[in-house]
Protein backbone atom coordinates (compact mmCIF):
# COMPACT_ATOMS: atom_id res chain seq x y z
CA UNK A 1 0.00 0.00 0.00
CA UNK A 2 1.20 3.87 -0.74
CA UNK A 3 0.26 6.35 1.75
CA UNK A 4 -0.77 9.98 0.53
CA UNK A 5 -0.81 13.02 2.13
CA UNK A 6 -2.94 15.91 0.70
CA UNK A 7 -2.62 19.47 0.69
CA UNK A 8 -5.02 19.37 3.31
CA UNK A 9 -3.43 16.92 5.60
CA UNK A 10 -6.06 14.26 4.99
CA UNK A 11 -3.94 10.69 4.75
CA UNK A 12 -4.61 7.82 1.93
CA UNK A 13 -3.98 4.66 1.84
CA UNK A 14 -3.94 3.25 -1.93
CA UNK A 15 -2.93 0.08 -3.10
CA UNK A 16 0.28 0.29 -5.45
CA UNK A 17 -1.10 -0.70 -8.44
CA UNK A 18 -4.33 1.73 -8.35
CA UNK A 19 -2.13 4.68 -7.64
CA UNK A 20 0.74 3.48 -10.46
CA UNK A 21 -1.49 5.13 -12.98
CA UNK A 22 0.01 8.53 -12.22
CA UNK A 23 3.63 8.71 -13.74
CA UNK A 24 5.04 10.81 -11.34
CA UNK A 25 4.11 8.19 -8.49
CA UNK A 26 5.10 5.52 -10.04
CA UNK A 27 8.21 7.28 -10.92
CA UNK A 28 8.80 8.11 -7.42
CA UNK A 29 8.23 4.74 -6.15
CA UNK A 30 10.64 3.72 -8.41
CA UNK A 31 12.98 5.62 -7.40
CA UNK A 32 12.66 6.02 -3.55
CA UNK A 33 11.40 2.21 -3.26
CA UNK A 34 9.58 1.11 -0.38
CA UNK A 35 9.05 3.52 2.67
CA UNK A 36 6.78 3.65 5.31
CA UNK A 37 6.43 7.61 4.32
CA UNK A 38 3.80 8.84 3.33
CA UNK A 39 3.44 10.78 -0.44
CA UNK A 40 2.92 14.28 -0.25
CA UNK A 41 0.75 15.57 -2.51
CA UNK A 42 0.83 19.35 -1.69
CA UNK A 43 -1.15 20.05 -5.20
CA UNK A 44 -4.00 17.94 -4.30
CA UNK A 45 -6.98 18.39 -1.95
CA UNK A 46 -8.10 15.72 -0.70
CA UNK A 47 -12.15 15.71 -2.34
CA UNK A 48 -10.34 15.89 -5.53
CA UNK A 49 -7.94 12.90 -5.06
CA UNK A 50 -10.82 10.64 -4.16
CA UNK A 51 -11.81 11.25 -7.91
CA UNK A 52 -8.40 10.85 -8.99
CA UNK A 53 -8.36 7.25 -7.16
CA UNK A 54 -12.38 6.87 -8.48
CA UNK A 55 -11.00 6.88 -12.04
CA UNK A 56 -7.33 4.60 -11.08
CA UNK A 57 -9.84 2.28 -9.97
CA UNK A 58 -12.12 1.69 -12.71
CA UNK A 59 -9.06 1.52 -14.96
CA UNK A 60 -6.79 -0.94 -12.24
CA UNK A 61 -5.54 -3.75 -14.36
CA UNK A 62 -5.67 -1.94 -17.58
CA UNK A 63 -1.97 -1.50 -19.40
CA UNK A 64 -0.68 1.77 -19.08
CA UNK A 65 -0.15 3.86 -21.70
CA UNK A 66 3.22 4.69 -23.10
CA UNK A 67 4.65 7.62 -21.46
CA UNK A 68 6.58 8.92 -23.86
CA UNK A 69 4.31 8.47 -26.98
CA UNK A 70 2.46 12.11 -27.72
CA UNK A 71 -1.03 10.41 -29.34
CA UNK A 72 -1.12 13.70 -31.89
CA UNK A 73 2.25 12.35 -33.90
CA UNK A 74 1.03 8.87 -34.37
CA UNK A 75 -2.11 9.70 -35.80
CA UNK A 76 -4.34 8.92 -32.73
CA UNK A 77 -6.55 12.46 -33.13
CA UNK A 78 -9.46 10.50 -31.63
CA UNK A 79 -11.83 12.70 -29.76
CA UNK A 80 -14.08 10.26 -28.47
CA UNK A 81 -14.67 9.78 -25.16
CA UNK A 82 -15.56 6.55 -23.82
CA UNK A 83 -19.42 6.63 -21.80
CA UNK A 84 -17.93 5.37 -18.82
CA UNK A 85 -15.48 8.51 -19.00
CA UNK A 86 -17.96 10.86 -19.70
CA UNK A 87 -20.11 10.14 -16.60
CA UNK A 88 -17.28 10.57 -15.02
CA UNK A 89 -16.47 13.72 -16.30
CA UNK A 90 -20.05 15.20 -15.36
CA UNK A 91 -19.15 17.29 -12.56
CA UNK A 92 -19.19 20.75 -11.50
CA UNK A 93 -16.92 22.84 -13.93
CA UNK A 94 -14.59 23.61 -10.71
CA UNK A 95 -14.14 20.01 -10.02
CA UNK A 96 -13.79 19.37 -13.81
CA UNK A 97 -10.50 21.60 -13.29
CA UNK A 98 -9.38 20.82 -9.95
CA UNK A 99 -9.47 17.09 -12.03
CA UNK A 100 -7.26 18.54 -14.61
CA UNK A 101 -5.02 19.98 -12.80
CA UNK A 102 -4.36 17.02 -10.70
CA UNK A 103 -4.08 14.89 -13.87
CA UNK A 104 -1.47 17.11 -14.91
CA UNK A 105 0.45 17.40 -11.39
CA UNK A 106 -0.20 13.33 -10.97
CA UNK A 107 1.21 13.02 -14.58
CA UNK A 108 -2.18 10.80 -15.63
CA UNK A 109 -1.94 11.34 -19.55
CA UNK A 110 -5.07 9.15 -20.16
CA UNK A 111 -7.23 11.46 -17.55
CA UNK A 112 -5.55 14.88 -19.07
CA UNK A 113 -6.52 14.05 -21.59
CA UNK A 114 -10.45 12.95 -20.95
CA UNK A 115 -10.35 16.25 -19.52
CA UNK A 116 -8.92 18.32 -22.15
CA UNK A 117 -11.28 16.61 -24.84
CA UNK A 118 -14.19 17.18 -22.24
CA UNK A 119 -13.44 20.77 -22.11
CA UNK A 120 -12.84 20.98 -25.69
CA UNK A 121 -16.63 19.50 -26.24
CA UNK A 122 -18.13 22.04 -23.59
CA UNK A 123 -17.04 25.11 -26.61
CA UNK A 124 -17.68 22.93 -29.69
CA UNK A 125 -20.07 25.28 -31.83
CA UNK A 126 -20.16 28.30 -29.01
CA UNK A 127 -19.76 31.60 -29.75
CA UNK A 128 -16.82 33.48 -28.23
CA UNK A 129 -19.48 35.47 -25.72
CA UNK A 130 -20.98 31.88 -24.91
CA UNK A 131 -17.86 30.85 -24.32
CA UNK A 132 -17.30 33.68 -22.05
CA UNK A 133 -20.47 32.96 -20.46
CA UNK A 134 -19.73 29.24 -20.11
CA UNK A 135 -16.49 30.01 -18.28
CA UNK A 136 -17.35 32.98 -16.27
CA UNK A 137 -14.56 34.80 -18.70
CA UNK A 138 -14.24 38.76 -18.82
CA UNK A 139 -14.24 40.05 -21.98
CA UNK A 140 -11.40 42.49 -21.46
CA UNK A 141 -11.11 43.74 -25.04
CA UNK A 142 -11.94 47.52 -25.12
CA UNK A 143 -14.09 48.34 -28.20
CA UNK A 144 -11.42 49.56 -30.50
CA UNK A 145 -9.52 46.36 -30.38
CA UNK A 146 -13.14 44.68 -30.95
CA UNK A 147 -13.52 46.55 -34.13
CA UNK A 148 -9.52 45.94 -35.13
CA UNK A 149 -10.06 42.12 -34.51
CA UNK A 150 -13.66 42.29 -36.41
CA UNK A 151 -11.71 44.50 -39.58
CA UNK A 152 -8.98 41.62 -39.46
CA UNK A 153 -11.62 38.77 -39.71
CA UNK A 154 -13.69 40.21 -42.14
CA UNK A 155 -12.53 37.62 -44.84
CA UNK A 156 -14.11 35.09 -42.32
CA UNK A 157 -17.29 36.75 -41.94
CA UNK A 158 -17.79 36.77 -45.95
CA UNK A 159 -17.64 33.30 -46.25
CA UNK B 1 -13.53 39.85 6.52
CA UNK B 2 -14.96 37.09 3.92
CA UNK B 3 -18.41 38.38 4.45
CA UNK B 4 -17.50 41.71 4.21
CA UNK B 5 -16.40 40.83 0.94
CA UNK B 6 -19.72 39.33 0.01
CA UNK B 7 -21.66 42.12 1.02
CA UNK B 8 -19.93 44.26 -1.07
CA UNK B 9 -19.27 41.90 -4.25
CA UNK B 10 -19.94 38.19 -3.77
CA UNK B 11 -17.49 37.29 -6.48
CA UNK B 12 -15.08 39.39 -5.11
CA UNK B 13 -11.09 38.04 -4.31
CA UNK B 14 -11.37 36.07 -1.42
CA UNK B 15 -8.78 37.19 1.69
CA UNK B 16 -6.11 34.94 0.29
CA UNK B 17 -6.06 36.95 -2.48
CA UNK B 18 -5.89 40.27 -1.21
CA UNK B 19 -3.50 39.37 1.48
CA UNK B 20 -1.19 37.93 -1.31
CA UNK B 21 -1.51 41.20 -3.32
CA UNK B 22 -0.45 43.39 -0.64
CA UNK B 23 2.30 41.50 -0.03
CA UNK B 24 2.81 42.66 -3.05
CA UNK B 25 1.67 45.77 -2.23
CA UNK B 26 3.19 47.60 0.62
CA UNK B 27 1.73 51.17 -0.58
CA UNK B 28 -1.62 50.09 0.11
CA UNK B 29 -1.33 48.51 3.51
CA UNK B 30 -4.06 50.00 6.23
CA UNK B 31 -2.91 48.90 9.75
CA UNK B 32 -6.35 49.74 11.16
CA UNK B 33 -7.81 47.84 8.44
CA UNK B 34 -6.46 45.16 9.60
CA UNK B 35 -6.46 45.26 13.66
CA UNK B 36 -9.83 47.22 14.13
CA UNK B 37 -12.74 46.33 14.59
CA UNK B 38 -13.99 45.49 11.53
CA UNK B 39 -17.89 47.13 11.84
CA UNK B 40 -15.81 50.49 12.83
CA UNK B 41 -13.69 50.12 9.59
CA UNK B 42 -16.50 49.97 7.40
CA UNK B 43 -15.62 53.01 5.29
CA UNK B 44 -12.59 52.24 5.13
CA UNK B 45 -12.85 48.73 4.19
CA UNK B 46 -15.08 50.07 1.30
CA UNK B 47 -12.97 52.24 -0.14
CA UNK B 48 -9.88 50.26 0.03
CA UNK B 49 -12.04 47.21 -2.11
CA UNK B 50 -12.66 49.39 -4.02
CA UNK B 51 -9.56 50.29 -4.59
CA UNK B 52 -7.96 47.09 -4.52
CA UNK B 53 -10.34 46.01 -7.21
CA UNK B 54 -9.80 49.25 -9.58
CA UNK B 55 -6.11 48.91 -9.08
CA UNK B 56 -6.21 44.71 -9.97
CA UNK B 57 -8.24 45.62 -12.97
CA UNK B 58 -5.58 48.22 -14.42
CA UNK B 59 -2.45 46.13 -13.72
CA UNK B 60 -4.03 43.12 -15.10
CA UNK B 61 -5.28 45.23 -18.04
CA UNK B 62 -1.81 46.08 -18.47
CA UNK B 63 -0.24 42.84 -17.90
CA UNK B 64 -2.11 41.62 -20.44
CA UNK B 65 -0.93 44.39 -23.05
CA UNK B 66 2.27 44.04 -22.56
CA UNK B 67 2.06 40.08 -23.07
CA UNK B 68 1.08 41.27 -26.93
CA UNK B 69 4.22 40.81 -28.72
CA UNK B 70 4.51 44.58 -31.06
CA UNK B 71 6.25 42.72 -33.84
CA UNK B 72 3.25 39.97 -34.19
CA UNK B 73 1.15 40.73 -36.64
CA UNK B 74 -2.44 40.66 -35.80
CA UNK B 75 -1.31 42.32 -32.12
CA UNK B 76 -3.66 44.70 -30.96
CA UNK B 77 -2.71 48.67 -30.80
CA UNK B 78 -0.95 48.59 -27.08
CA UNK B 79 -2.00 52.49 -27.17
CA UNK B 80 -5.64 51.65 -26.91
CA UNK B 81 -6.55 51.52 -22.93
CA UNK B 82 -9.40 50.83 -21.41
CA UNK B 83 -12.31 53.73 -21.81
CA UNK B 84 -14.00 54.70 -18.95
CA UNK B 85 -17.47 54.70 -19.45
CA UNK B 86 -21.07 55.25 -17.67
CA UNK B 87 -21.16 54.38 -13.84
CA UNK B 88 -23.23 51.03 -14.98
CA UNK B 89 -20.76 50.08 -17.70
CA UNK B 90 -18.10 50.05 -14.86
CA UNK B 91 -20.10 48.34 -12.35
CA UNK B 92 -20.47 46.06 -14.93
CA UNK B 93 -17.11 45.54 -15.88
CA UNK B 94 -16.20 45.39 -12.10
CA UNK B 95 -18.57 42.70 -11.95
CA UNK B 96 -17.51 40.65 -14.70
CA UNK B 97 -13.76 40.86 -13.90
CA UNK B 98 -14.40 39.83 -10.43
CA UNK B 99 -16.16 36.80 -11.56
CA UNK B 100 -13.12 36.35 -14.23
CA UNK B 101 -10.85 35.88 -11.17
CA UNK B 102 -12.50 32.97 -9.87
CA UNK B 103 -13.06 31.43 -13.25
CA UNK B 104 -11.79 27.86 -12.76
CA UNK B 105 -10.42 27.76 -16.28
CA UNK B 106 -8.30 30.20 -15.08
CA UNK B 107 -6.13 28.00 -13.29
CA UNK B 108 -4.87 25.83 -15.91
CA UNK B 109 -1.31 26.46 -17.46
CA UNK B 110 -0.95 27.77 -20.66
CA UNK B 111 0.32 24.73 -21.96
CA UNK B 112 -2.94 22.83 -21.40
CA UNK B 113 -5.43 25.40 -22.73
CA UNK B 114 -3.27 25.50 -26.07
CA UNK B 115 -4.31 21.09 -25.80
CA UNK B 116 -7.64 22.42 -25.51
CA UNK B 117 -7.66 24.87 -28.23
CA UNK B 118 -6.40 22.08 -30.62
CA UNK B 119 -9.10 19.88 -29.81
CA UNK B 120 -11.45 22.46 -30.15
CA UNK B 121 -10.83 22.92 -33.56
CA UNK B 122 -10.18 19.76 -34.46
CA UNK B 123 -14.07 18.86 -33.26
CA UNK B 124 -15.28 22.06 -35.45
CA UNK B 125 -17.10 21.77 -38.42
CA UNK B 126 -14.60 25.00 -39.71
CA UNK B 127 -11.79 25.25 -37.08
CA UNK B 128 -10.95 28.53 -39.18
CA UNK B 129 -14.31 30.46 -37.95
CA UNK B 130 -13.55 28.75 -34.39
CA UNK B 131 -10.15 29.90 -34.10
CA UNK B 132 -10.58 33.25 -35.85
CA UNK B 133 -14.47 33.97 -34.66
CA UNK B 134 -14.25 32.09 -31.21
CA UNK B 135 -11.56 31.22 -29.52
CA UNK B 136 -9.23 34.38 -30.79
CA UNK B 137 -11.90 36.77 -29.69
CA UNK B 138 -12.61 35.41 -25.88
CA UNK B 139 -10.23 37.56 -24.38
CA UNK B 140 -6.99 38.68 -23.97
CA UNK B 141 -5.05 35.90 -22.85
CA UNK B 142 -6.34 33.36 -25.52
CA UNK B 143 -6.33 35.62 -27.70
CA UNK B 144 -2.37 35.70 -26.87
CA UNK B 145 -1.67 32.17 -26.40
CA UNK B 146 -3.26 31.08 -29.30
CA UNK B 147 -1.13 33.62 -31.99
CA UNK B 148 1.81 31.84 -30.43
CA UNK B 149 0.46 28.33 -30.55
CA UNK B 150 1.93 27.38 -34.09
CA UNK B 151 0.53 24.31 -34.59
CA UNK B 152 -3.18 26.03 -34.47
CA UNK B 153 -2.73 27.88 -37.64
CA UNK B 154 -0.59 24.88 -39.48
CA UNK B 155 -3.75 23.94 -41.29
CA UNK B 156 -4.10 26.72 -43.72
CA UNK B 157 -7.60 27.68 -44.99
CA UNK B 158 -8.86 25.99 -47.93
CA UNK B 159 -7.91 28.04 -51.22
CA UNK B 160 -10.87 27.42 -54.08
CA UNK B 161 -10.17 29.26 -56.89
CA UNK B 162 -12.08 28.76 -60.01
CA UNK B 163 -10.67 31.77 -63.08
CA UNK B 164 -14.04 33.04 -64.63
CA UNK B 165 -13.65 35.06 -67.30
CA UNK B 166 -13.13 38.70 -67.07
CA UNK B 167 -16.45 40.05 -66.65
CA UNK B 168 -18.14 43.79 -65.34
CA UNK B 169 -15.22 45.95 -63.63
CA UNK B 170 -16.86 45.81 -60.09
CA UNK B 171 -17.20 41.66 -60.55
CA UNK B 172 -13.70 41.55 -61.23
CA UNK B 173 -12.53 44.63 -58.82
CA UNK B 174 -14.62 42.03 -56.09
CA UNK B 175 -12.57 38.76 -56.86
CA UNK B 176 -9.44 40.66 -57.25
CA UNK B 177 -9.92 42.03 -53.61
CA UNK B 178 -11.12 38.50 -52.37
CA UNK B 179 -8.29 36.77 -53.88
CA UNK B 180 -6.28 39.01 -52.29
CA UNK B 181 -7.76 38.31 -49.00
CA UNK B 182 -7.18 34.80 -49.52
CA UNK B 183 -3.95 35.06 -50.34
CA UNK B 184 -2.97 37.52 -47.08
CA UNK B 185 -4.74 35.08 -44.75
CA UNK B 186 -2.57 32.40 -46.19
CA UNK B 187 0.15 34.35 -45.44
CA UNK B 188 -0.64 35.25 -42.19
CA UNK B 189 -1.12 31.24 -41.37
CA UNK B 190 2.23 30.60 -42.91
CA UNK B 191 3.34 33.51 -40.94
CA UNK B 192 1.61 32.48 -37.30
CA UNK B 193 2.59 28.46 -37.97
CA UNK B 194 6.51 29.32 -37.91
CA UNK B 195 8.13 26.14 -38.87
CA UNK B 196 5.52 23.56 -37.91
CA UNK B 197 4.42 21.43 -41.09
CA UNK B 198 1.54 22.49 -42.68
CA UNK B 199 -1.68 20.95 -44.30
CA UNK B 200 -3.69 22.59 -47.38
CA UNK B 201 -5.93 22.52 -49.75
CA UNK B 202 -5.13 24.75 -52.90
CA UNK B 203 -7.73 24.00 -55.96
CA UNK B 204 -6.90 26.80 -59.10
CA UNK B 205 -9.36 26.11 -61.86
CA UNK B 206 -8.49 27.21 -65.19
CA UNK B 207 -11.11 26.95 -67.89
CA UNK B 208 -10.85 30.53 -68.70
CA UNK B 209 -8.08 31.32 -70.37
CA UNK B 210 -8.92 34.98 -71.34
CA UNK B 211 -9.85 35.59 -67.43
CA UNK B 212 -8.52 38.72 -66.06
CA UNK B 213 -4.69 38.28 -66.05
CA UNK B 214 -4.12 40.16 -62.51
CA UNK B 215 -6.17 37.41 -60.84
CA UNK B 216 -3.68 34.94 -62.55
CA UNK B 217 -0.89 37.29 -61.00
CA UNK B 218 -2.28 36.37 -57.65
CA UNK B 219 -2.56 32.41 -58.12
CA UNK B 220 1.01 32.67 -59.42
CA UNK B 221 2.11 34.67 -56.40
CA UNK B 222 0.24 32.59 -53.62
CA UNK B 223 1.72 28.88 -55.28
CA UNK B 224 5.24 30.61 -55.45
CA UNK B 225 4.35 31.42 -51.44
CA UNK B 226 3.34 28.09 -50.66
CA UNK B 227 6.51 26.87 -52.63
CA UNK B 228 8.53 28.46 -50.52
CA UNK B 229 7.12 26.53 -47.87
CA UNK B 230 7.56 23.36 -49.09
CA UNK B 231 9.77 22.01 -46.76
CA UNK B 232 6.90 22.48 -44.43
CA UNK B 233 4.24 20.64 -46.72
CA UNK B 234 2.76 17.99 -44.75
CA UNK B 235 -0.14 17.09 -46.31
CA UNK B 236 -0.70 18.62 -49.68
CA UNK B 237 -3.77 18.87 -51.68
CA UNK B 238 -3.16 20.54 -54.98
CA UNK B 239 -5.72 20.66 -58.02
CA UNK B 240 -3.54 23.72 -60.15
CA UNK B 241 -2.87 24.19 -63.76
CA UNK B 242 0.40 22.46 -65.05
CA UNK B 243 2.26 26.11 -65.48
CA UNK B 244 2.32 26.48 -62.09
CA UNK B 245 4.05 23.35 -61.41
CA UNK B 246 6.10 23.28 -64.60
CA UNK B 247 7.72 27.11 -63.23
CA UNK B 248 8.22 25.65 -59.72
CA UNK B 249 9.42 22.37 -60.46
CA UNK B 250 13.10 23.48 -59.65
CA UNK B 251 11.93 24.91 -56.34
CA UNK B 252 9.78 21.83 -55.20
CA UNK B 253 11.68 19.29 -56.62
CA UNK B 254 14.29 17.68 -53.59
CA UNK B 255 12.21 20.08 -51.05
CA UNK B 256 9.57 17.85 -49.24
CA UNK B 257 11.35 15.63 -46.62
CA UNK B 258 8.20 16.05 -44.57
CA UNK B 259 5.10 15.58 -47.58
CA UNK B 260 3.04 12.25 -46.06
CA UNK B 261 0.12 12.52 -48.18
CA UNK B 262 -0.24 14.28 -51.26
CA UNK B 263 -3.76 14.43 -53.58
CA UNK B 264 -2.34 16.00 -57.28
CA UNK B 265 -4.50 17.26 -60.25
CA UNK B 266 -2.75 18.81 -62.57
CA UNK B 267 -4.55 20.80 -65.90
CA UNK B 268 -2.99 21.03 -68.70
CA UNK B 269 -3.80 23.91 -71.11
CA UNK B 270 -0.45 24.80 -72.62
CA UNK B 271 0.73 23.72 -76.19
CA UNK B 272 3.79 22.04 -76.98
CA UNK B 273 5.18 21.62 -73.48
CA UNK B 274 6.41 18.86 -72.01
CA UNK B 275 3.66 17.32 -69.87
CA UNK B 276 5.46 15.69 -66.70
CA UNK B 277 7.09 17.05 -63.89
CA UNK B 278 8.95 14.98 -61.88
CA UNK B 279 9.13 17.38 -58.72
CA UNK B 280 6.98 14.70 -56.73
CA UNK B 281 9.14 11.44 -57.22
CA UNK B 282 10.31 9.20 -54.50
CA UNK B 283 13.64 10.52 -53.80
CA UNK B 284 12.26 14.56 -53.67
CA UNK B 285 9.31 13.11 -50.89
CA UNK B 286 10.70 10.38 -48.39
CA UNK B 287 8.08 10.47 -46.11
CA UNK B 288 4.93 10.25 -48.69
Amino acid sequence: MVLLLTSDNEMFSVAEDVIKRSAYIKNMLEDVGESDLPIPLPNVESNVLVKILEYCEHYRGEPLPASDVDPAEIGDRSLDIADWDQKYMAVDQEMLFEIILAANYLDIKSLLDVGCKTVAKMMKGKSSEEIRTLFNIANDFTPEEEAQIRKENAWAECR
Amino acid sequence: MTSLYGFLAPDAPDLASVSAYLQLRPDLHNRHFFTGEVSKMLPIAVGFVQKFVSLYRREDALAQERKIDSATSGQLNPSQHPQHGSPDHQESLLSSHCRALHAGIRSLPDELLETIFDHTLALSTDRHLSLNQCIMQVCHQWRDLALHFPPLWSTLHDVLWDTPAMSSPPHTARLRRDRKKDTVTVLRYLERSRAHPITFTLHIDVNHPDADPLVHEESDRLFQVLVSHSHRWANADLDVPFRLLRIHSDSIKGRLPQLKFLSLKVTNRERGVVKSVDCFDSSSCPSL
